[in-house]
């Protein structure tokens, strides 16, 4: 009975405090323009990033899901993390599991080497296995290159590696972008070049020099994913202050393999569609160098049109 | 000559980091003053993993433990550095968005395995008879910091002289929220001179 009294005379005693402050729905538009002047003379405004404004991708739905799903995927595996450093093994299949899961949706975000993958396979002809190749090796060196800096710097200079890091980020991401734009223009350049040679020479001769070549595929893969990946780099420091050091390359692989079959399922999809369209191409007959052109076109547009649109959603 | 310089563009072509890296569970508070200053404050939990490289590299000397001197580089780096984006916070008054001349009460410090930062945002607004109706999201919009934030346990609070009604709903159809992703959880607030 007591306790009823005390609780509520508490609620009383919060009521008369805040009853001022109420949880309650109005309507935002019953303004009176009269309110614009409660904003103190000395006051300043703050503007809104213009390229913010423009990027729809990161502003829809799918995307914040995507990134939702990440955090959790991210906390699950510091806590298997966490457990394996208090001396608990059972995790370790688990860990890697996520690992895989945390990579596969990491790499389905911009920046993982997907519209340079299916912008290639547009502009150029190639095989499934072309797909697998080019998807796996660009983000294993991708994360290789990560495993391989964290270490050195973890052992040279610890202090440097993250601050390094982030400090170049905006410089680089800007950098990069631009650079995405001039290769679809290359691209696209090479299209109508080859267009044009076509005209001079026989089909057979054109469908041969826009054929993948395994060569040609390696050097993609190595100087693409030279840059380390941000996402591995995070979670192998974690495992190297852990002193997880064999987990930081295990995890690193895996979130690495993660990101491959994302890669892999773009390029081998943009495979098929090619050869699709090579296949309804040439039954048109008189228009197949027309067609070819247009998609190699549209690889290069893409691959232009990917950079612009992550180039204004940067900040700074 | 043309393959040289398509594989120089695809070498430079690749580090695009739109997306998140960083993830940071927000809390906050809402004060007003008599004056009808209104005070937003906020608390920035990092997630384990960025929690634990930025612990290790602000700890300069190694040591283990974090001097004052080492965390005012989270503030430079981490607060500091988010003024021109006033610190994440847009709050929206008629259709200008505020900035925060400056913040005060800052701390950081290590809860649990975690590195948590608060600190006090000021709007100098002035207090009327008719209702002033503010909105406030909390948001990095360049993606890089996903900052969650339950608005639905924000405390509102304000002294006997100011009236305060709010709710929470999502941005979506706010011409001047545009560049914020339409399901963003923001505060809309009305206040008045009681």
């Amino acid at each position: 009975m007591n306790q009823k009294i005390i609780l509520l005379l508490f609620v009383l005693l919060v009521t008369v405090s805040f009853g001022n402050v109420s949880q309650k729905r109005f309507n935002v538009n019953s303004m009176p323009e009269s309110n614009t002047e409660t904003i103190a003379e000395n006051s300043t405004s703050v503007e809104i990033p213009i390229q913010a404004q423009n990027s729809f991708f990161v502003k829809s739905n799918a995307w914040q899901k995507l990134v939702s799903l990440q955090k959790d995927l991210r906390d699950q595996l510091t806590a298997y993390l966490t457990a394996m450093k208090k001396g608990d093994s059972h995790v370790i299949a688990l860990f890697l599991l996520m690992c895989f899961i945390y990579g596969l949706v990491h790499a389905l975000g911009p920046g993982h080497g997907k519209s340079v993958v299916a912008g290639y396979f547009l502009a150029r002809r190639g095989k499934w296995m072309h797909g697998v190749g080019l998807g796996v090796s660009i983000t294993m060196i991708h994360t290789l290159s990560a495993v391989i800096l964290l270490f050195i710097l973890f052992f040279l200079a610890r202090a440097m590696v993250f601050s390094s890091f982030e400090s170049s980020r905006m410089m680089i991401e800007k950098a990069s972008y631009l650079l995405v734009v001039l290769t679809g223009l290359i691209l696209i350049g090479v299209s109508i070049f080859n267009w044009k040679n076509t005209k001079k020479t026989n089909l057979s001769d054109s469908v041969n020099e826009t054929q993948a070549s395994w060569k040609e595929l390696l050097g993609i893969a190595f100087i693409t994913g030279i840059v380390p990946c941000p996402a591995v780099a995070l979670v192998v420091l974690f495992c190297l202050l852990q002193g997880l050091f064999g987990m930081a390359l295990l995890g690193a692989m895996a979130i690495g393999l993660g990101m491959g079959f994302t890669n892999i399922l773009f390029g081998v999809g943009t495979i098929f569609l090619r050869q699709g369209i090579d296949h309804g191409a040439h039954k048109l007959g008189f228009l197949t160098q027309n067609i070819n052109m247009m998609v190699s076109l549209c690889g290069g547009i893409l691959v232009s049109m990917t950079g612009l649109l992550l180039f204004f959603s940067v900040q700074g | 000559m043309l393959k040289q310089v398509i594989w120089i563009c695809f070498f430079f072509s690749i580090s695009l980091y739109a997306h998140p890296h960083i993830f940071a569970t927000v809390s906050l508070s809402i004060e007003f003053e008599p004056s009808g200053e209104m005070i937003v404050k906020n608390r920035w939990a990092f997630d384990e993993l960025y929690s634990a490289a930025k612990l290790d590299v602000i700890d300069l000397n190694q040591d283990g433990k974090i001097n004052s001197k080492e965390w005012l580089e989270v503030e430079r780096t981490v607060v500091q550095s988010a003024k021109q984006y006033n610190y994440y916070n847009y709050l929206l008054v008629g259709s200008k968005f505020m900035a925060s001349e400056n913040y005060s009460n800052y701390e950081a410090k290590k809860e649990g395995s975690l590195l948590v930062l608060s600190f006090d945002l000021h709007y100098n607004l002035n207090l009327q008879n008719e209702y002033t109706i503010v909105t406030l999201a909390v948001k990095d919009l360049s993606n890089y910091i996903n900052m969650s934030v339950d608005m639905n346990n924000v405390k509102v609070q304000a002294p006997s002289n100011i009236e305060v009604e709010y709710f929470v709903d999502v941005l979506k159809g706010l011409t001047l929220y545009k560049a914020f992703p339409p399901t963003t959880e923001a505060l809309f607030l009305r206040y008045r001179k009681k």
